[in-house]
């Protein structure tokens, strides 16, 4: 199984300021938000926590309920359609020290992403600038000179992983780099 | 429908023959195939298998719960735009 890393005394740059959810709509008369959640955190839109909207100041969370495939949200400070339906499309985000450390074995994709991924015979892969959730599980996507390699996420590949230092070290069976490096 | 149980799983021979021969052999290099209508065995099980999507080849790492499906469920012919950029969402490996 591979190492993990904190990312606490790391010195890679991460962001700042995490997305949890986006605005799709205005949801009734009373300044309502139609929301879909992009949080792994059941608890994130609990009543008394508070959300950047759309890069601005935070505001306090009055309520949410589920509703249909995304949740309805009561923000401060937001109590008539009109202000409502003004925020359809903006990014709901929280600070990154407000975002628990992913349980052992688990990582954030914003972690993953940047990371510098190394084989242990074919030495750098170059850089992961996605994860993609594909139908055979998740697949990082790394990148070099204009080449794009999938790399599929699983255990048996990773030999030590530190995101705090941005980087991942694999051991990628014969044959792969061959045979799944492309064009980006 | 399904299909009929007297007939068994389908998989194309040229490519059972290439894990069987890699199983005997106890090797573990990445088979490359255009054969998505192939169902997954458990003789596949912890192979790599470079599924072609149309494209490009896409690495699927076999494991248990993937038997009894087809390859190219494994490899989407789609390009999808991800936006798992900064999302409080994260994965563990499997």
């Amino acid at each position: 199984m591979a190492s993990r890393s904190s990312t606490s005394n790391g010195s890679r740059s991460l962001p700042s300021r995490i997305l949890v959810g986006r605005v799709r709509r205005a949801h009734g008369v009373r300044g309502e938000l139609l929301i879909s959640v992009d949080s792994d955190n059941p608890r994130r839109f609990d009543a008394g926590g508070s959300l950047y909207v759309a890069g601005g100041p935070a505001r306090r969370i009055l309520a949410s309920r589920a509703h249909v495939d995304g949740l309805l949200l009561r923000l401060e400070g937001i109590d008539d359609r009109d202000a409502a339906e003004a925020l359809r499309g903006a990014d709901l985000e929280v600070e990154r020290q407000a975002v628990p450390e992913a349980p052992a074995g688990t990582y954030y994709f914003y972690e993953l992403i940047g990371c510098r991924c190394r084989d242990r015979e074919a030495g750098d892969l170059g850089e992961i600038v996605d994860v993609v959730e594909d139908g055979g599980g998740l697949l990082l996507i790394a990148e070099r000179d204009g080449r794009s390699l999938p790399i599929p996420f699983v255990e048996a590949f990773l030999r030590r992983v530190d995101v705090g230092a941005g980087e991942l070290e694999l051991e990628l069976p014969a044959g792969l780099i061959e045979t799944c490096t492309s064009e980006s | 429908m399904a299909r009929s149980l007297k007939k068994g799983f389908f998989i194309d021979d040229h490519l059972m023959e290439k894990v069987d021969a890699m199983n005997q052999r106890g090797e573990k290099r990445v088979i490359k195939t255009w054969s998505r209508r192939s169902t997954v065995v458990p003789e596949m099980v912890g192979h790599t298998i470079a599924v072609h999507n149309g494209m490009k080849f896409i690495p699927v790492y076999v494991s248990e719960n993937m038997v009894g499906h087809k390859l190219g469920e494994f490899a989407m012919t789609r390009t999808f735009r991800s936006h798992s950029g900064k999302k409080e969402k994260g994965g563990r490996a499997r």
